[in-house]
């Protein structure tokens, strides 16, 4: 598959987007400059990356929505070629039309930056090929602009041309809980399990059951994780069995100098 | 020639920016603020002298570029 990642001036995510589809389709990916008025030939996907294109002047996205490659990507499109946008990229791509709808300020003003939950709603699309239907997963997002607005006549015609093929899962009881069990393991297994258990639900009575579903998990805060770190060091310190054993391991613990002794030449 | 085009979110669009500036004109004291819409301004300076044909220019302007006629209405004004 050959695939191609535009670059805008402001777009930082680029190579990240390139490493990527190397990794998922061995061939390695064209950067196609903003200025440019034609794709490479043959091209089969067309990527735009994240960032902050022209530094998210006038709104998110507007400025790089007119770019002349954006007529290429226009008439790619128009052919039936794949086109995927990525946060930023996303917000280009409704400025510039080929998706309906807006990405606003977040309703909270705040940049969000986490893992959320995502369920496969359609797997009959060719960005969810690889998934199962009601499968979840879990994707890091980072946005100040993710606020999604179309209205509901939109929304509705975009579903219906196989839009919404992944859903966000937000559920304050279930994310509640899963704060109370911050170790990663214990939030992924009992996610897994809650993921299987909405599976099995939604296989029997056909009827996704969204609102119990999804879990958030919060970073641990990083002031508790270094006093953690911390007390520690403290202990180890104290101990000089344990400090010599992670002498080298553990910088932190480097064991007090001690005087040596040097041996007495015996006289002849 | 002077113009200034408008661009305000349109009534019934969620404005989060426009309620954080009402809540700060409230804790700062300042009375009677019933509710706050942000906008933006454009002042452009236009070479011609023809109106009426500014007027469009500045029109096809902000269809195209300054605003999103999705969730924004623009006006136009010549000074």
């Amino acid at each position: 598959m050959k695939s191609a990642v535009l670059v805008f001036p402001g777009i930082n995510r680029e190579r990240d987007m390139a490493r990527a589809l190397k990794l998922a389709s061995g061939h390695e990916a064209a950067m196609v400059w903003h200025a440019e008025t034609a794709l490479p030939k043959g091209t089969d996907l067309v990527v735009v990356p994240g960032g902050f294109s022209y530094g998210d002047y006038l709104r998110c996205g507007a400025i790089a929505a007119r770019a002349p490659v954006m007529d290429a990507v226009r008439e790619f499109a128009a052919d039936g070629g794949l086109v995927l946008g990525v946060c930023n990229g996303f917000q280009i791509l409704c400025e510039a039309g080929l998706l309906p709808g807006v990405l606003m300020r977040n309703a909270r003003l705040k940049f969000i930056c986490q893992d959320v939950h995502l369920r496969v709603e359609r797997s009959d699309t060719p960005f969810t090929r690889g998934y199962n239907a009601g499968q979840v997963i879990r994707v890091p997002v980072a946005h100040g602009e993710g606020n999604y607005e179309a209205d509901e006549e939109t929304r509705e015609a975009a579903r219906g041309r196989g839009a919404g093929a992944l859903s966000l899962l937000l559920g304050r009881r279930r994310r509640r809980r899963g704060l109370q069990h911050q170790r990663r393991g214990a939030v992924d297994r009992r996610h897994r399990q809650r993921a299987r258990q909405c599976a099995r639900h939604d296989a029997a009575s056909g009827k996704p059951r969204r609102r119990h579903h999804g879990l958030h998990r919060r970073p641990r805060p990083v002031r508790r994780a270094w006093s953690r770190i911390w007390k520690k060091r403290r202990e180890l310190l104290h101990d000089a069995r344990a400090a010599r054993r992670c002498r080298g391991v553990l910088s932190l613990a480097a064991p007090p100098p001690t005087r040596r002794t040097i041996p007495s030449v015996p006289s002849p | 020639m002077k113009a200034r085009v408008t661009v305000t979110l349109k009534s019934g669009i969620l404005d989060p920016q426009g309620k954080a500036i009402e809540g700060a004109l409230k804790s700062l004291g300042v009375d009677g603020v019933a509710s706050v819409r942000q906008g933006k301004v454009f002042d452009i300076e236009l070479s011609g002298a023809d109106k009426a044909k500014a007027e469009a220019a500045l029109k096809d302007a902000a269809d195209k570029l300054l605003a999103n006629t999705v969730i924004e209405n623009y006006r136009v004004e010549l000074l």
